[in-house]
């Protein structure tokens, strides 16, 4: 590309400058939210398109500053009366602005992709959706290029600038006020659903065509290629029309149900979705049943029961899905959640007594504050959210015969769990009180 | 608003002298395509300068400067010529040397890697000139240049015009009989938007009975354009 009408000291410099912008503020975005996406080919597609929500307003804003210039500076005519086609320098810009943008979004979606193998786990699901986001993706910067074109004839250029920078942003925000509604289906749409569910494809590509045809209308106009503008035109009405007919209705992702296991001890298991969790699941898995006696030890941790599928006889089964941040499926487990969570489900076995009846409660808490200490986990409850504050006045008691717990031999203490091992793993009374 | 004006710029540089609010600047305007006109044809080697391939044409052969010549003021110069070259079609491969001419012509070869906010009145000036001739013109329009210039510069921008005039044609608006003397062939008067005038120095101070060239000649000469009478001289 030709790049010496662009009005920069250093052209290629200031255009690499926007690729990276546009690259590391996508990935940046995309990586805060990674456990909800990372590894599953449908979430990655919602991620691809979430790039945009701020990528966006870099290239309209810069495409606007840079149609802009010649009229800030008062050099307009010498535009004007260039030998080049009509147009020429608007031409030039869209080309610049627009190229640093698929380059800049086609990166952020390679490396979406890439990521969970740099990560060391793979890619699972279906891989259509990608390539179609990808594509709305990369045509919604051409389109917003060609729009920010269009907004630099708004006076004053400060009104444009503004007006560049917050129109890409809000076309996405009202989109969120508008969730449900057919309109939604022009905006992005929120990734966090696509882990059972995907938008269905036709929905991706008819927002392709949208906005490509929304691209070649404003540059077959810029061109006055008439013939291609009417024709766009026409592609531009009839895409919006399928936008709203497809719409964000989301259908069931095929295979997302399947489970995927890791052998190991214990074995893990997660739904497709969240296998890229395997190997971080497994490794939190280990860590917590290691620190106890084999008796106790869940042979299966699955993130859900039907995941489980054809277990040994007799194996000790543990339902604790991986999670991060909060409770919500991850696919990066985040360890302290993880074992926090863990010490939980086995102590705490709410349901499983009588909650009024004190030393059954003063022991249940005493082994999941003893647990919590062991792997360095606060007692406040801030590790996982509903947590039990266990550092609250009331569980003294509790504290007292944790640490009187903590303190006894290994295997004093390992003995004291194997004996109780099936009051501890299954649904009935405990101990009333610790050795 | 310029009524009847009709005029045949040849070869050298013509001077369109007029008052403030003449119809100078419409007129260059019009010639370039800037402003449309009612009625009437500008021609560019006997074609119509508006129409297809003959406007791009024109355009090639066009370099205009205009009255308030304007520059993003973190360009460098080089920049601002190089971009000035890639709008008027030169290619990419001439363009080095094309801004070094022009530079070279306007006297700013030291001022290449100057931003353009750092130029003085005469050095911006004299920028745009270099961005009129980057691409080496067959007709050049410059929209009163030497406003604002002091002596030394009107000087240097005089010797500029008058190598510029040969084999060129060369249009310039001015207000001001130095200038006139200084770098004109031909003279155009422009009066209450109607040409008052049009022919060689030597016939436009000929009609005060002189043929010295000189700035007293000159202004008698214009005062009678202007009155329409004889009486000044």
């Amino acid at each position: 590309m030709r790049v010496a009408g662009i009005p920069l000291n250093r052209p290629w410099l200031t255009w690499l400058g926007l690729v990276l912008l546009i690259f590391v503020q996508g990935v940046g975005f995309a990586w805060v939210r990674a456990p909800e996406w990372l590894g599953w080919a449908p979430s990655t597609a919602g991620a691809v398109e979430t790039v945009t929500i701020f990528g966006l307003s870099v290239v309209c804003l810069v495409a606007t500053w840079l149609a802009s210039l010649p009229r800030t500076f008062q050099y307009q005519d010498t535009i004007t009366l260039a030998s080049r086609r009509p147009y020429c320098y608007r031409l030039l810009v869209m080309a610049y602005v627009g190229s640093a943008g698929i380059v800049g979004f086609a990166g952020c979606a390679l490396a979406l992709i890439a990521l969970p193998w740099a990560l060391g786990g793979s890619l699972s699901g279906p891989p259509l959706t990608l390539v179609l986001s990808t594509a709305a993706t990369l045509a919604s910067a051409l389109a917003w290029t060609s729009l920010g074109i269009v907004m630099a004839k708004i006076r004053p250029v400060f009104i444009a600038l503004a007006v560049a920078a917050v129109a890409p942003y809000a076309w996405y925000a009202v989109g969120s006020y508008l969730y449900g509604g057919p309109w939604q289906s022009f905006f992005l749409v929120d990734l966090r659903g696509f882990d059972y569910f995907t938008p269905d494809p036709t929905g991706w590509a008819a927002r392709a065509a949208f906005w490509l045809a929304i691209a070649t209308v404003l540059a077959a106009s810029v061109l006055h290629w008439k013939r291609t503008t009417t024709v766009s035109l026409w592609v531009t009405s009839l895409s919006a029309a399928l936008v709203l007919l497809a719409g964000t209705a989301l259908v069931p992702t095929s295979g997302a149900d399947a489970a995927e296991c890791l052998d190991g001890e214990p074995i893990v298991c997660t739904t497709l979705p969240y296998a890229f969790a395997l190997p971080s699941y497994s490794a939190a898995a280990h860590e917590a049943v290691m620190a106890l006696p084999p008796g106790v030890r869940p042979t299966v941790i699955a993130q859900e029961a039907n995941v489980v599928g054809a277990v040994p006889d007799g194996a000790l089964i543990m339902l604790l899905q991986p999670s991060s941040g909060f409770t919500q499926p991850a696919t990066l487990v985040d360890r302290e959640l993880f074992l926090s969570d863990f010490g939980e489900k086995l102590f705490g076995k709410t349901g499983c007594f009588d909650q009024s009846d004190t030393e059954q409660r003063t022991v249940s808490d005493a082994l999941q504050i003893w647990w919590r200490e062991r792997f360095d986990i606060p007692l406040d409850g801030s590790s996982s959210i509903g947590s039990t504050p266990f550092d609250l006045p009331e569980f003294e008691a509790a504290r007292a015969a944790a640490a009187e717990f903590a303190n006894l031999d290994p295997q004093v203490r390992d003995a004291w769990l194997t004996e109780h091992s099936r009051d501890i793993t299954a649904c009935r009374d405990l101990p009333t009180e610790l050795p | 608003m310029l009524d009847q004006v009709t005029t045949t710029l040849p070869t050298g540089v013509t001077v369109l002298l007029g008052p403030n609010g003449a119809g100078k600047s419409s007129l260059m305007l019009a010639i370039c395509g800037l402003i449309p006109i009612d009625s009437g044809t500008v021609t560019w080697n006997g074609e119509p300068t508006d129409r297809g391939d003959h406007l791009q044409h024109f355009r090639q052969s066009l370099g205009w400067m205009p009255q308030n010549p304007g520059f993003p003021p973190r360009l460098r110069v080089n920049r601002f010529l190089e971009s000035a070259a890639w709008l008027k079609s030169v290619d990419a491969d001439a363009q080095p040397a094309a801004v070094a001419h022009a530079l070279e012509t306007v006297d700013l070869t030291d001022f290449a890697d100057r931003t353009t906010g750092k130029l003085s009145g005469g050095e911006s000036q004299r920028l745009a000139l270099g961005a009129a001739l980057v691409a080496d013109p067959g007709l050049i329009i410059l929209d009163e240049p030497t406003a604002g210039f002091d002596p030394d510069q009107r000087a240097l921008f005089h010797r500029t015009l008058r190598d510029l005039g040969r084999g060129r044609v060369v249009l310039v608006s001015t207000h001001l009989l130095e200038d006139v003397e200084g770098i004109a062939d031909r003279v155009t008067v422009i009066h209450r938007g109607r040409s008052a005038f049009t022919g060689s120095v030597q016939d436009f101070v000929g009609r005060t009975g002189s043929t010295e060239v000189s700035l007293q000649t000159l202004r008698q000469a214009w005062t009678m354009t202007i009155t329409g009478t004889d009486e000044a001289a």
